[in-house]
């Protein structure tokens, strides 16, 4: 993982923003939820306010999660060790977020990962649920 | 060595060693503050990742991580007061070790312009390092720098999203990003703004043709990651590529002579 971390760094690829994608969700909902509804994401981007051009760890937060999202977005071999990894961090990342929506509740929520593209999503296509398995499913 | 270049590199490192110190002590603080966050903490735990870890879990380790990080923030002090060689590599042990932790990088590509510059002053300020070294440390910095607009504005030169501003306008719309609702969404300025953001990138190796050139680009590119800083939510780019920047001074200083 050392040796990885160090040649992403030494090489980077400097390709910043260049195509816009479907843009990955982690969302969670308490298990009693009703089919198809309940679902919230699981961390959100702060407000963006004028002292964050010096200072904004809340951004770097969302975007360390989101990165990860993302990451589970394209792995698809879930026989490797790192795909299993991600599956676990994912797990972690649901409860944890449970646990902000509702504190206390040691229930096992579920967590999905679903992709929005474009400007204006009017649908929502789930790539990943926490079961965990790939699934190709239409969400409202 | 040509002569008066000696002058030109106290200079650039003058420049450098503190803008590289702050922005090594904003990312270690920042880091350190994002890896304290519960949903943060819970998704890059020290069991959860073990496995992954493998014989590095140790040095991977949260606190190993954080105990890094506070020496990074010791060291940055070092760097900016006495341009002290390991206190930009304590950045560098830093850096490298939270991005390890993270499994990737902890704020995108800043961490790898943060990583190249502590890494190129690490080189440059050591006491026994013959000038020629210290000169070629920091011309990689600019090399960097300058790839780092060039290939960013190539990939986007490709896409006819950004010609025609539905990239930026998708990009302001991502969640993830949070921008503000008073940043414009008129498609025509989009248009102009998504043209305008690559060509100044594709003009990046213009820098090394003048060191008056050179100036004018690092000062139109620190407005640029400070309007991202304020839009995106990223001032680690702002500090990571404005510690670089000096370094396109020097390059075509370099080649004036």
């Amino acid at each position: 993982m050392l040796a990885a971390t160090l040649l992403r760094l030494c090489l980077p690829s400097w390709a910043f923003f260049d195509r816009i994608g479907a843009a990955p969700r982690l969302e969670v909902r308490p298990p009693d939820a009703t089919e198809g509804h309940g679902w919230r994401p699981a961390f959100v981007a702060p407000r963006r306010r004028w002292w964050h051009v010096a200072w904004a760890p809340a951004a770097t937060r969302t975007l360390l999660l989101q990165s990860l999202v993302e990451r589970a977005q394209v792995e698809t071999d879930e026989a490797t060790p790192a795909v299993r990894a991600t599956r676990r961090q994912l797990g972690a990342l649901a409860a944890a977020a449970a646990r902000e929506h509702v504190p206390g509740d040691d229930r096992r929520w579920q967590w999905r990962v679903v992709e929005r593209g474009g400007e204006a999503p009017a649908r929502a296509r789930t790539v990943l649920a926490a079961t965990p398995r790939v699934v190709e499913s239409i969400a409202p | 060595m040509i002569a008066g270049d000696a002058t030109a590199l106290d200079t650039v490192l003058a420049w450098m060693a503190p803008l590289a110190a702050l922005a090594s002590a904003h990312a270690a603080l920042d880091t350190a503050v994002v890896l304290r966050d519960p949903a943060v903490r819970a998704a890059h735990d020290d069991a959860v990742l073990a496995a992954e870890r493998g014989l590095a879990a140790p040095l991977l380790a949260r606190r190993t991580v954080l105990a890094a990080l506070a020496l990074q923030g010791a060291g940055a002090v070092a760097l900016g007061v006495a341009q002290a060689w390991w206190g930009a590599a304590l950045g560098v042990v830093g850096t490298v070790l939270a991005a390890a932790h993270v499994r990737g990088r902890v704020n995108g590509g800043s961490d790898a312009m943060l990583f190249t510059v502590l890494a190129a002053l690490a080189v440059a300020c050591a006491p026994r390092a013959r000038d020629a070294l210290r000169t070629g440390a920091i011309v990689y910095v600019a090399a960097q720098c300058t790839a780092s607009y060039l290939r960013a504005g190539v990939v986007k030169a490709r896409e006819r999203d950004w010609w025609t501003g539905r990239a930026l306008a998708a990009f302001l719309a991502l969640p993830a990003y949070g921008a503000p609702a008073w940043v414009p969404r008129d498609r025509a300025l989009l248009r102009a703004a998504g043209i305008g953001v690559f060509a100044w990138e594709l003009a990046a190796p213009l820098a090394w043709a003048a060191p008056s050139l050179a100036v004018a680009y690092a000062a139109s590119a620190v407005a640029f990651h400070a309007a991202n800083a304020l839009v995106l939510g990223l001032p680690r780019f702002l500090l990571a590529w404005g510690a670089a920047l000096p370094s396109l001074w020097f390059a075509a200083t370099l080649l004036a002579r």
